[in-house]
């Protein structure tokens, strides 16, 4: 038999203010009588403060403790603190346990006899848990120094200038001919006064050079095998098929823009046009002119808003559009909308400006604008939001009719295709609209469900340039972080008993995170898992087990509160 | 012979991201709870097995609650999905062996909902109330 391991259980007062609610005499007079472990009570006051801490550390270095529990507030707090800095005395991560019992226990009951009752079955069920705990060693990898771009936009090409400036090699994979994406599309941008092609040729400069970013154009990505630090990526260029190492993945393949007839009951002619073809049309001075040219006899008119999903990106587009037609031919120019959406960098000044330009702005909220075709003429007729509210008072015409020569109309903006193709073979999770989905939308918007790959732009959702340049700078301070040093990760934290797999692969369609593969048996990819369990309770043979949640660990807890 | 006071032991599994706030959220509050509900901190709801539901009842537990994030929440995507299907599961299970199936529950909640929590369990801690102790082999 091993012998009983020694434990401290260090409990703190939270400086002093647990006192009026945990009899923290009777909670040590109790651990120490349970003769059945050699336990260390202490009662601290503010064990979160670095002189407390310290003492804490040195003295389980002295008398050679083996597992730490700690109880105070919640391990959500200083979970990590403690356990970086138990590191220090040689305690491993997994034999530490934390009781929450301040947040869930001193500040939840009034009855100080309930509370006191309810700490000792929290530190009694963590020391059941703890005595089964084994430590979890970890290993470490020096990854590759290379990153693979997919899609070679102004995100993907914004990431290759921000890699490069951190001195990180990159390899830009572009399904099209040229880079550039929809930027390359634009006419203007409304944040800065540089053409967006020249704005894109000035990147395309600072990437280029030597041992500069790798461009692969008419490329694809056929298959990517790995981990996070050591991705193998099948890249097909021109028929020939190579394949590559690298030590993180970007993914910046943007959106499309998709015109259906069916939202508006229009087809597109030379008086009905999408805001990509505006775009078109305004780049070539001379088609522009002819149509625009003729000042305030020409009726422009903008609509947003009626597809599926509208964005503050294309209310931008008209918002800005609007007040160059404005400005430069001094057309008449309405926008009818569905919700104004000034949620962007400097959209709100924007629309004051083109307000103050004299720009009509209708909302038609629920009832969706109709178009009639009278002659060579269209006429929209509006229902407007905020004079029906008026219309039974005062005897108004809430519908407004509008004759048009110009009707711009919003398109739909959708994932690039072929991102279903990419979803399977990236092992990443699409959002509820198709999009690729993030770790989390607010701490995490960057990174993917899959360790070591990124998300940069508008394949995460529709995005303004600017977002998607901060998206870019972010992404690539994230993957320095990740390749600067070796990537550690814990050893035989998740184990596969290859006598019990079947090779059922329930595993592999159940793991968020892409961490399973298969040749004999299940393999868990250990620098991609993070420990979910998912699969560790769906493995219908129990081959899986995880070692810092065990079974027994948890029926111990249970044991502890119940007994 | 005195009647003891039953206070039902409920063991509530809590998703690390989001009941388990909720819980420390609602001790921040000052909301209080039964005393009887005993917080296990998992990983994700679907780390939650059959075997530690069923085992929780064999030693002893009047109820079981697991708490999970929203549908379309999950941090690991499908994890709450799955153990709703593994409670109407085990609701079979427990029909079958002759236990009540309202003693385990599944409920979604929010990190930032502590009032949640408290609704939750003050609701499950009445219902098994209502039911009494269970039934335990020792008693025949």
């Amino acid at each position: 038999m091993s012998k009983e391991s020694k434990i401290a259980i260090s409990l703190c007062n939270c400086a002093k203010t647990l006192h009026s609610k945990l009899n923290f005499k009777q909670i040590k007079k109790s651990l120490v009588e349970r003769s059945d472990t050699s336990c260390l009570v202490k009662e601290y006051d503010v064990l979160c403060t670095g002189d407390d801490l310290s003492f804490l550390v040195s003295e389980v270095k002295d008398k050679g403790i083996e597992k730490v529990i700690i109880g105070a507030c919640s391990p959500k707090l200083y979970e990590e603190l403690f356990k970086s800095k138990l590191r220090q005395s040689g305690i491993n991560k997994n034999l530490i346990a934390i009781c929450n019992i301040r947040e869930q226990c001193a500040w939840v009951f009034d009855n100080s006899a309930t509370a006191t009752k309810r700490a000792l079955s929290l530190i009694k069920g963590a020391v059941e848990k703890i005595k089964k705990s084994q430590p979890i060693l970890e290993d470490e990898i020096l990854p590759h120094q290379e990153v693979l771009i997919i899609g070679g936009g102004i995100g993907g090409i914004q990431t290759g200038v921000e890699l490069k400036k951190s001195g990180i090699k990159a390899t830009i994979v572009e399904r099209k001919k040229e880079l550039g994406g929809n930027t390359k599309k634009l006419n203007s941008f409304y944040q800065s006064k540089i053409p967006p092609h020249e704005f894109i040729e000035k990147k395309l400069k600072e990437i280029k050079g030597e041992d500069g970013t790798e461009i692969l154009t008419e490329a694809e990505i056929l298959s990517l095998k790995g981990s996070c630090g050591d991705f193998r990526a099948r890249i097909k260029i021109n028929n020939n098929i190579t394949e590559k190492r690298f030590g993180a993945v970007v993914v910046a393949t943007g959106f499309e823009t998709h015109f259906s007839e069916d939202s508006y009951n229009l087809k597109l002619n030379e008086k009905v046009i999408t805001q990509l073809e505006l775009e078109r049309i305004l780049q070539n001075q001379e088609e522009a002119d002819r149509i625009f040219g003729r000042g305030e006899d020409i009726k422009v008119l903008f609509i947003t808003g009626m597809t599926k999903r509208f964005s503050k990106l294309s209310t931008g587009t008209a918002l800005k559009n609007s007040l160059l037609l404005r400005e430069k031919y001094n057309n008449k120019v309405f926008i009818a909308c569905r919700n104004v959406i000034v949620a962007g960098e400097g959209l709100e000044s924007l629309y004051g400006k083109i307000r103050d330009e004299g720009v009509i702005i209708f909302k038609f909220e629920d009832k969706k604008p109709q178009f009639s075709l009278k002659g060579n003429q269209i006429f929209t007729l509006i229902y407007d939001y905020y004079l029906s509210s008026q219309a039974s008072q005062e005897l108004l015409n809430p519908v407004i009719k509008i004759p048009c020569d110009i009707l711009v109309l919003e398109e739909e903006l959708i994932p690039s295709t072929g991102h279903e193709g990419l979803k399977t073979i990236l092992g990443i999770d699409f959002d509820p609209l198709n999009f690729f989905q993030e770790n989390n939308v607010h701490y995490f918007p960057v990174e993917s469900n899959r360790k070591g790959i990124f998300f940069v732009g508008s394949c995460r959702g529709i995005e303004e340039v600017s977002d998607v340049i901060a998206d870019a700078k972010s992404a690539s301070v994230e993957i320095f972080e990740l390749l600067k040093g070796k990537i550690k990760f814990p050893k035989e934290r998740i184990i596969v008993d290859k006598g019990k797999c079947t090779l059922c692969l329930t595993c592999q369609r159940l793991c968020p995170h892409s961490a399973i593969t298969y040749t004999r048996s299940a393999e868990i990819s250990e620098i991609t898992c993070q420990a979910c369990g998912v699969c560790v309770s769906e493995c219908p043979n129990s081959a899986i087990t995880l070692r810092t949640f065990t079974d027994e660990d948890i029926i111990a807890e249970i044991e502890g509160y119940v007994l | 012979v005195s009647e003891k006071i039953f206070i039902p032991k409920i063991i509530t599994f809590c998703c690390n991201h989001s009941a388990y706030e909720a819980a420390d959220l609602a001790g921040r509050l000052n909301l209080s709870y039964p005393e009887g509900i005993n917080i296990i901190r998992v990983p994700c709801s679907g780390k939650v097995d059959v075997y530690h539901i069923l085992k929780a009842f064999e030693k002893g537990a009047d109820g079981v609650l697991v708490l999970a994030c929203y549908e379309d929440n999950c941090k690991y995507l499908h994890g709450n999905i799955r153990a709703k299907k593994r409670v109407k599961y085990i609701k079979e299970i427990l029909e079958e062996l002759g236990i009540e199936k309202e003693r385990v529950e599944i409920h979604n909640l929010a990190s930032n909902t502590g009032h949640r929590f408290v609704n939750l369990v003050k609701k499950m801690n009445s219902r098994v109330l209502e039911l009494g102790p269970i039934m335990r082999s020792e008693k025949f």
